[in-house]
């Protein structure tokens, strides 16, 4: 889903809110919008592509 | 203009999270913004959101641009301050006088475009290469 800036997309807030162990509406109380819907999606992206670069490492060996 | 001591700027209230802009909705007269909270998304979210079903029963979400505006300037002007239906009002009302405000709470919530490119720079340059060597500044980051 494309959002625009500042907007964070829900199903992305559901997963930081289960990987952080926090309700929804506490992250929205602890947090900077900058920090939800920049930073931590940059940080997942991240995760993402060395976790799949890592199998693909796995897969070649 | 006389030269700012040390003091006025360690000791200061800071300018990052709010800020006048300037010449609004005339020359001359001005506003007090600030950077938003993520609470804001959160009620952006339900509020801008919108799941619009098609012909075959399919849903698609599309977001209400101007609803999001106007949420924006309502929580993020704080002097004067506007309820959600004033807002509304004065974005039929301005244009790029209301662009100019919702441009600044944008700025000063660290999710305008440069914020956005400097931060996926700091986990490029964070992250590994293609050869999955450390990396920073675009330098292997082992040296052993």
């Amino acid at each position: 889903m494309e959002l625009r800036p500042g907007l964070a997309d829900p199903l992305f807030v559901c997963e930081l809110a289960l990987e952080m162990k926090m309700p929804v509406g506490e992250l929205g109380q602890r947090m900077s919008l900058h920090e939800l819907t920049v930073v931590w999606p940059a940080f997942f992206d991240y995760r993402r592509r060395a976790a799949a670069r890592e199998a693909e490492k796995s897969r070649g060996r | 203009m006389s030269r700012s001591t040390k003091d006025a700027w360690l000791q200061g209230p800071g300018d990052l999270r709010e800020a006048d802009v300037e010449d609004v909705p005339v020359a001359g007269q001005s506003v007090r913004v600030r950077g938003l909270p993520a609470a804001y998304s959160n009620q952006a979210t339900s509020e801008a959101l919108e799941l619009v079903t098609g012909r075959r029963g399919e849903q698609t979400a599309r977001v209400n641009t101007e609803k999001l505006e106007v949420l924006q300037f309502a929580h993020g002007v704080i002097d004067p301050t506007f309820s959600v239906e004033e807002a509304r009002i004065i974005a039929q009302r301005y244009g790029p006088a209301f662009q100019k405000v919702v441009a600044k709470i944008d700025e000063l919530s660290g999710v305008d475009k440069e914020a956005i490119e400097k931060t996926n720079a700091t986990f490029q340059a964070g992250g590994r290469d293609e050869a999955g060597e450390d990396v920073v500044n675009g330098a292997p980051a082992r040296t052993g």
